[in-house]
């Protein structure tokens, strides 16, 4: 209920703030700050440079509030710039902050082997193997995953915040979720034993 | 529907399916519950969709930031863009200088709570789940100081206590259950209708009865939950243990049965069921005043704990072997039940503890 926030809703909420309403710009930071901010810190996790990131990026969309077009979804227009941010900032030090540029692929999930031994009540570990496999994807995959299932933002949202086209995303997403499937092949042996 | 082909994207894409996972009401548990009666294979499916959206939602609210930081970032920004003298024009600078800062501070505040309010919404708050079915429901109030006496359609009747309200349906006669939902706190005096379950949602707690008279405590804000039985057996579970139960397609395992003197505690922080003892147990309402007598004289301890568990309805594990026997001679005042329970130990040498609801006696035995 709060966070379905409809579309035409942010988008008058756009339109004041670009017509300089105070109280729409901080409306908009309200709704917005705590998802970017958790965004931004899981790709980049220095809770000062991404507090200075968010700043900055408000603090110019004020400043740049009249040349912005009329017709952009708030929230995309926000993560795409974060994003950029955050990976300029990664590029100019690649040695501080090594962020996964690209969709590195190398580090494949390995099953644990306790995995393919069913026992009673192991309904719960699994899922926290399922847990950790989450955890252990590429950034990349994860974050797509965030963004399509977490923020709910649409495949081409994705696409322009990526910087790819949609068809990757989609490779993106089904990468991804085949290899958390992988993971649940034994969850599903398991309910069937059950 | 088109949603018989599901597969894992698309029950993750599901805005229906989402809000079920994230807050379920009754409406969406009976429209899942029904999906996977006609779908048992997307039984597995399923779980795995709702296992990854908790998780992700999980790992990203964990991350977001302190309601202090969120608060030093707009103050920079404000100081970089709204209290900047370079636009003239702005309302703000029009103003008096005090003005400004006051209507500045008045409208932080004012979003602050509603950014506040919005994002402390409980997903199985009392709106929520009342939210998609308001229409059929009737909703009593009480805003006053004194108890406000509701009648439902089926003469069940509920003490609603001050700041407390109650939704139930017109009639009870659309479905096969009888359900209401509360948040604040009320007595509920249960008619009875083994047919027809009565069903409270207070919030996460789910409180289950055939016909029986108990109280539920469940503000809005409150770390705690809780459900008091005065008559009868009462089921309580979590509403997160209800979705778990049908993904399933078994019967909760997490159901706490409740009789008289015995509570059920919530805790939020936890999201864990606790049984314990009220901190006041009395008689049994069936109880006769002969079945409890004040004085002992040369009794044997096991007859006196049995006295005592008929008329409190409250199990004593004691080794009859080592205590049993034991002869005591003891009369009771004013003490409470917990009180008593000391005095009878020390005349054995014996201590207790409560486990789940009972006493356990434990000690080398009078011989």
């Amino acid at each position: 209920m709060d966070t379905v926030l409809t579309e035409a809703e942010d988008q008058s909420l756009w339109i004041s703030f670009k017509n300089g309403d105070s109280q729409a710009y901080a409306m908009l930071y309200q709704r917005y700050v705590r998802v970017l901010y958790a965004y931004g810190y899981k790709l980049l996790p220095d809770k000062a440079i991404i507090e200075d990131l968010i700043q900055d990026l408000f603090i110019d969309l004020w400043q740049s509030r009249t040349g912005l077009s009329d017709v952009v979804a708030p929230k995309f227009y926000l993560f795409r710039a974060l994003r950029r941010r955050i990976y300029r900032i990664a590029k100019q030090d690649q040695q501080l902050y090594k962020i996964d540029l690209e969709d590195s692929d190398q580090l494949p999930i390995s099953l644990p082997k306790e995995f393919y031994i069913v026992e009673e009540e192991s309904t719960q570990r699994m899922e926290q193997d399922l847990a950790r496999g989450l955890k252990n994807l590429p950034v990349r995959q994860y974050e797509v995953l965030i963004l399509r299932y977490y923020q709910d933002l649409s495949y081409a949202e994705i696409a322009g915040i990526l910087a790819i086209n949609e068809q990757s995303v989609r490779n993106l997403i089904h990468r991804g979720l085949s290899k958390l499937r992988q993971l649940s092949i034994s969850l599903i042996v398991l309910l069937f034993l059950l | 529907m088109s949603d018989e082909n599901y597969q894992l994207d698309d029950f993750l894409s599901d805005e229906y399916f989402k809000r079920w996972v994230l807050s379920p009401d009754v409406e969406s548990d009976r429209y899942w519950n029904d999906y996977l009666l006609r779908n048992p294979d997307k039984r597995a499916v399923m779980r795995h969709a709702r296992f990854l959206l908790i998780q992700l939602h999980q790992d990203l609210d964990q991350l977001k930031p302190r309601e202090y930081q969120v608060e030093s970032m707009w103050d920079q920004i404000e100081k970089q863009t709204l209290s900047q003298p370079s636009h003239p024009k702005s309302l703000w600078a029009r103003m008096p200088r005090w003005t400004a800062s006051v209507a500045a501070a008045m409208i932080l505040v004012v979003i602050g709570w509603l950014a506040w309010s919005n994002l402390t919404i409980n997903e199985y708050s009392y709106a929520c789940q009342t939210a998609s079915i308001q229409h059929s429901l009737t909703e009593k109030i009480n805003e006053g100081q004194g108890d406000l006496l509701v009648i439902l359609p089926d003469s069940s009747r509920i003490t609603l206590k001050p700041h407390s309200r109650v939704s139930f349906p017109i009639a009870f006669n659309g479905s096969d259950k009888r359900e209401v939902y509360l948040t604040g706190e009320a007595f509920f005096q249960v008619s009875k209708n083994i047919n027809r379950p009565f069903y409270v949602y207070s919030h996460e707690l789910v409180t289950k009865v055939l016909g029986t008279s108990f109280t539920i405590k469940a503000f809005e804000k409150s770390k705690e939950l809780e459900v008091i039985v005065t008559t009868g057996k009462v089921s309580v579970y979590s509403r997160k243990s209800l979705m778990e139960s049908i993904l399933e397609n078994k019967e909760s395992e997490a159901t706490t049965m409740i009789t008289p003197n015995q509570r059920v505690q919530y805790s939020r922080s936890h999201e864990a069921l606790q049984k314990s003892l009220v901190d006041k147990p009395v008689p049994l309402p069936s109880a006769k005043w002969t079945d409890m007598p004040n004085s002992f004289r040369e009794v044997p301890v096991g007859k006196i704990f049995d006295t005592i568990q008929r008329a409190y309805g409250i199990d004593i594990q004691y080794d009859p072997v080592a205590h049993g026997d034991c002869l005591l001679t003891a009369s009771f005042g004013k003490e409470t039940l917990f009180e008593k329970i000391d005095l009878i130990c020390k005349g054995i040498e014996a201590t207790y503890r409560i486990e789940n609801a009972q006493f356990i006696i434990e000690g080398r035995g009078c011989h």
